[in-house]
């Protein structure tokens, strides 16, 4: 890992965040991770992947992965609406700059400042496997998101268990 | 005929002198090619005659082979002095030859400090300073320049382009001197020519070049001060000067263009430097008569250079062709992958327009005019970039030659490579990755196909072993064949390998091409011995690997003592494929369309179930198992009775299936897109393709169908 993404890893810095929510749960992710947003496009099933794998999508002339985050954080499936969206992700990690991922979300929120006071590192009880792919925690007078860390996310196998995040369980976390 | 006669009219001699010559202009420093090649051909000359080489070429070959030794014992790799010596020590060798033949005093080697292997003096050092501080015109001998490449190609290229430029002005200002004869601009514009030719060859250390522009450069101040007139011999002596370094010049432009980087070239100067001599003493041209002209000139740096191009047309004409305008451009590979790319959208983007209802359903002539020109200009368009991409075989192919013969060399057999199709293109990027494969199949056909010289007379075949290497188009692919005459692969030992490691199960019987198979697997090699050349933790298995990269395939026929033989099947090109659209359900896969043999709807009765096997359909008379698409996929069909469906029969090697879709959709060529990293791990989809409504169309994997299990033969198949 890079002095860079060590940096990282133990915490979250301020900056601008991308926040969406998957039922309701809200999560929050550095811009810098994050190529695009668009509209949940047609979808290309690929067989015999797993289920949080759902399938290709083109993106400009360009085929890029589509995943489940709901299957991926073992979240109930549901109907997607109206503002469902894919989160289009910069996954470059030891590829090209053309390597990208996205994930389905329920739908995008925002875009936050957050300022270094805002946000915390990822709390005990997230456990040591798990703080791998949080960065943290964010809080503000408008609510609590827990960020995510995208590339570690993206590149595991498999799916993962979140803590699912609501403002009740918010209280486990201490503000800094 | 005394010892030395016979060896220098020994055509056997010439041929290793060629050979040797030929190895020594490939060698690199920092590099083992051709270490193996240059020892094995001094260990020939050292074993000539039944009483031994003529005395000093005895010493001067003993001399090198101690230079090759110190190189064989200490990292195996040549250095920039070794090579000099080496070089110096062939050009040597060839000058006593011609000196013997002519019936001339011989030169005596007296070079143990140059092929010093440690301390060697560096290369164009000796000769150019010899040129300069010798009395040239009293001298014959020819200087050489050698080019510091790849080290200072980008200032070569600039000296280059400099030169010409300046050859041209000197051309135009002799004519105007010869016209007027005291032309101070004339005179001027030489002279500044002659300097800076003297200046860009010192910086770049080409000595003697430096000293013949000096020499020329003194005869044009002299003229320029008014010491001396311009008169015939004044411009002989600046045209002959002008020649030399014009033919210098095209050297340099061959050698940058990569052909003999690093030879010497020669600069037969001492007849100019004659000239110019004679011009300032006022003589008129008596000198040049008395001096041999430079071309036929027998020099040892001449005709080492005549020696070095084997037999093959010398470089002028090549020269010649480089220095006029080329129609060749050098593109940056990844402009080109990007322009086949962007190539690849607009022809997407073209049947979009095509396929769309606005379009197609238009009453506009002038529309329709227009969408038929966009049509045929993006396939042209798509045709040409595609073109621009690919490369002829023979470059990998021949690099194999030199492989067979350093490996023959090292393993004392008699190996020759035999080519066939070097013409053949392929996608640059595939011929880049066929490398590695390629140099292993190569070698396994020289380890463990071809025989030691004994047991091949033994088995009553001649002494040399031939491998074959060809290629040809076939099926819109490209086929490449490596056949050995060896002694062929041991079956039924590769059968017991296989059980004793557990590779694969003893209760089921093979058949003999099921048997060769294992050769695929990994873990298995059946090398009695592992060569240091060989077989060192890659096998075939990681071959066919790289081969099914590249969306090849390949196969394996022998016979026990007549030979092996491997073919390997590639697409075209990487980029794009011919891609045949068939509907499964609700969905649309992609099928290579370079795997389908032919495609029908089966009657009613013509598939037929048998015990054990499966669904099975008969192709006229052959019977082919089916695989039903949809239920391998996991994807619900509409056609639950073949007859309603149809059969793809998809071929790969010599493994033939049906393949039971519900439709076919068209036959379009389309862009090949990686599906990254989140697909690496499964071998169902093969890529990805852009369709023309937007959506991406998979490209199934043509192995994995062949390999899937049967639905029907263990109950399912998902």
């Amino acid at each position: 890992m890079s002095a860079a993404a060590a940096a990282v890893a133990r915490g979250p810095v301020s900056g601008r965040y991308l926040t969406f929510h998957l039922g309701q749960s809200r999560y929050a992710v550095p811009i810098r991770d994050v190529r695009e947003v668009v509209r949940l496009p047609a979808i290309t099933a690929v067989p015999q992947m797993p289920a949080h794998v759902r399938g290709v999508m083109n993106l400009r002339g360009a085929v890029v992965a589509v995943l489940d985050l709901r299957a991926k954080f073992q979240m109930g499936a549901i109907e997607y609406a109206d503002r469902a969206c894919v989160i289009v992700f910069d996954a470059g990690r030891g590829e090209g700059a053309g390597a990208c991922v996205a994930t389905i979300v329920d739908g995008v929120d925002d875009v936050l400042p957050l300022s270094a006071a805002q946000l915390a590192a990822a709390p005990d009880f997230a456990g040591a496997v798990q703080a791998d792919y949080l960065l943290g925690v964010a809080t503000t007078p408008e609510g609590v998101w827990v960020v995510l860390n995208m590339p570690n996310i993206l590149a595991t196998e498999g799916s993962l268990v979140l803590p699912a995040l609501t403002t009740d369980v918010s209280t486990a976390f201490e503000p800094i | 005929m005394d010892v030395a006669a016979a060896f220098v009219a020994d055509e056997a001699v010439m041929d290793v002198l060629a050979r040797l010559a030929e190895e020594l202009a490939f060698v690199r420093p920092d590099s083992d090619g051709g270490l193996l090649a240059v020892n094995a051909l001094l260990m020939d000359l050292e074993q000539w005659g039944a009483n031994g080489l003529p005395p000093p070429v005895a010493i001067a070959v003993a001399d090198a082979r101690r230079l090759v030794d110190a190189i064989l014992d200490s990292d195996g790799r040549f250095t920039a002095e070794a090579i000099a010596g080496l070089v110096t020590w062939h050009d040597w060798l060839i000058a006593w030859m011609l000196d013997v033949q002519s019936g001339s005093p011989p030169s005596a080697w007296q070079a143990m400090e140059v092929l010093a292997p440690s301390n060697a003096p560096a290369p164009a050092a000796q000769p150019s300073q010899a040129v300069a501080a010798a009395e040239l015109a009293h001298s014959a001998e020819t200087a050489s320049i050698r080019l510091r490449l790849p080290d200072d190609a980008e200032l070569l290229r600039e000296f280059h382009t400099e030169s010409l430029e300046l050859l041209q002005s000197i051309e135009q200002a002799v004519l105007a001197l010869e016209a007027t004869p005291d032309a101070p601009d004339a005179v001027g514009a030489i002279f500044r020519a002659f300097h800076t030719f003297k200046g860009s060859a010192g910086f770049l250390q080409l000595d003697a070049l430096r000293d013949l522009a000096h020499e020329l450069e003194s005869l044009l101040d002299a003229i320029r001060s008014g010491t001396l007139a311009v008169t015939r011999a004044v411009i002989d002596a600046v045209l002959a000067g002008a020649d030399v370094l014009a033919g210098c010049t095209r050297q340099v432009g061959v050698q940058l263009a990569g052909e003999g980087a690093g030879e010497p070239i020669p600069l037969p100067a001492a007849h100019v430097v004659a000239l110019v001599h004679a011009a300032m003493r006022g003589e008129v041209a008596a000198v040049p008569a008395a001096l041999p002209p430079p071309s036929p000139s027998p020099s040892p740096a001449a005709s080492a250079a005549r020696v070095m191009s084997n037999g093959v047309a010398p470089a002028v004409p090549a020269a010649a062709a480089a220095v006029a305008p080329e129609a060749v451009v050098r593109v940056d590979a990844a402009k080109l992958d990007a322009l086949v790319n962007l190539v690849g959208e607009l022809a997407v983007a073209q049947s979009f327009v095509l396929g769309s209802a606005e379009v197609s359903n238009s009453a506009n002539l002038d529309l329709a005019h227009a969408v038929r020109k966009l049509t045929r200009v993006t396939e042209e368009l798509q045709q040409t970039a595609m073109s621009m991409r690919m490369v002829p075989l023979g470059g990998l192919f021949r690099k194999m030659t030199r492989l067979v013969r350093d490996l023959g060399a090292a393993q004392d057999k008699q190996v020759r490579l035999a080519l066939a199709g070097e013409d053949t293109e392929l996608d640059r990027q595939i011929v880049d990755r066929l490398g590695d494969p390629l140099i292993h199949m190569i070698r396994n056909a020289v380890d463990h196909g071809i025989e030691p010289p004994d047991d091949r007379i033994a088995a009553g075949k001649e002494a040399l072993g031939t491998i074959s290497l060809s290629a040809f188009h076939q099926h819109g692919g490209v086929m490449i064949r490596i056949t050995d005459d060896g002694r062929g692969l041991n079956a039924e030992r590769l059968y017991r390998k296989a059980i004793e490691r557990r590779l694969i199960d003893p209760a089921v019987p093979l058949s003999l091409a099921e048997t060769l198979e294992l050769v695929f697997l990994p873990g298995l090699s059946t090398a009695a011995a592992v060569t240091d050349l060989s077989g060192r933790g890659v096998g075939m298995d990681v071959v066919r690997e790289r081969i099914e990269a590249l969306r090849g395939h390949v196969e394996i026929e022998s016979t026990p003592g007549v030979g092996t033989s491997f073919t390997i099947r590639l697409p075209l090109t990487l980029a794009v494929i011919d891609g045949l659209m068939v509907g499964v359900g609700r969905e649309r896969y992609v099928i290579p369309a370079l795997a389908v043999r032919e495609c029908f709807r089966p009657a009613a009765g013509a598939v037929t179930t048998v015990h054990e096997q499966g669904e099975l359909v008969d192709v006229r008379g052959r019977q082919l198992p089916v695989l039903r698409l949809g239920r391998f996929l996991g994807v619900p069909a509409r056609s639950e009775r073949p007859e309603e469906g149809i059969l793809l029969v998809i071929e790969l090697g010599s493994t033939t299936r049906a393949v039971l879709v519900d439709e076919l959709l068209g036959k379009q060529e389309m862009l090949i897109k990686n599906l990254g990293r989140t697909f690496s791990l499964q071998s169902l989809v093969a890529g990805g393709a852009v369709l023309a409504d937007g959506s991406v169309g998979l490209i199934l994997d043509i192995d994995t169908l062949l390999r899937a299990p049967r639905a029907g033969t263990s109950g399912q198949a998902s």
